[in-house]
């Protein structure tokens, strides 16, 4: 196990300095924006991560609901931390970018509003997880939660191409007003690389993240077998 | 360009500030748990002597 965890860091930091290299100095600097564009790697996979972790929820979920599965219940409480700290990242980094490239801060646009809403949903999500009551009320209550949440993902990924969206730019596929741009080729391999950088760092803050959610299971489980004892 | 440094650099400390985090808490765990486990351990040693 701690194994196969060292490997999956090691490439996570070797994925990480490759990628660092061909953002920074392999890949090609955009005409219209110049190296601002450059923030679209961190902002994109940034993306992709939080929507792979809120779909990982949405799956645990299900088994939590259909099977009471523990380890998914675990799962489930790590991807959602992880999902709720890459959107973070993504509605730090969208607004930097968008001073340079719209000229303010914060504007109410659907794809905006959209991911703030999801970074509140899945707050809401850990919060009902930490709630006091029986600890399998909570977990159905909480993963039944993890299901709804989960309909704002494809929500934010189409707002774009469903409602008039002034700003955000459709770059894959088309949009209602705007046809996707799409990216130079050797902008879409740094992109490739920097979402697989990202997914190696998910995968090992996951595994962090449910051992450290079986050590409390397990610290509980003593302290009920001492209670227990000198009830 | 400053702005570029500035995404780079939060995004860059939102990941290490939650992978300190991360850490911090396993250690914390994992001390109470040794500590649980080594007096579960004498308790059950001076069953056994008596």
């Amino acid at each position: 196990m701690k194994r196969l965890d060292a490997i999956l860091l090691a490439c996570s930091a070797v994925c990480m300095f490759i990628a660092l290299y061909m953002v920074f100095i392999w890949s090609p600097i955009e005409v219209k924006m110049g190296v601002v564009q450059k923030i679209f790697y961190i902002h994109v996979s940034s993306a992709w991560v939080s929507f792979l972790a809120f779909f990982v929820v949405f799956i645990c979920s299900l088994l939590v609901i259909w099977k009471s599965n523990e380890l998914a219940y675990h799962i489930a409480g790590a991807s959602a931390e992880i999902g709720v700290v890459f959107t973070a990242i993504v509605l730090t980094t969208g607004p930097i970018w968008a001073r340079s490239a719209w000229n303010t801060w914060w504007t109410w646009e659907p794809r905006l509003t959209t991911t703030l809403i999801l970074f509140f949903m899945y707050i809401g999500y850990l919060l009902l997880r930490q709630s006091d009551g029986e600890r399998n009320k909570v977990a159905r209550f909480s993963s039944a939660f993890g299901l709804v949440a989960f309909i704002n993902v494809p929500i934010v990924f189409m707002a774009i191409r469903w409602w008039n969206s002034r700003l955000h730019p459709v770059v894959f596929g088309d949009g209602k007003n705007q046809k996707g741009g799409g990216v130079e080729p050797e902008m879409l391999l740094t992109l490739i690389v920097c979402v697989v950088t990202m997914t190696f760092l998910y995968v090992v803050l996951v595994r962090k993240g449910v051992r450290i959610a079986r050590m409390k299971e397990k610290i509980k489980m003593y302290m009920e077998q001492v209670y227990t004892h000198f009830s | 360009m400053i702005y570029l440094f500035s995404a780079y650099t939060v995004a860059w400390l939102i990941i290490f500030s939650y992978l300190f985090l991360l850490f911090r808490r396993e250690n914390k765990i994992r001390e109470q748990l040794h500590f649980i486990e080594h007096c579960l351990q004498e308790k059950k040693n001076r069953k056994m002597v008596r």
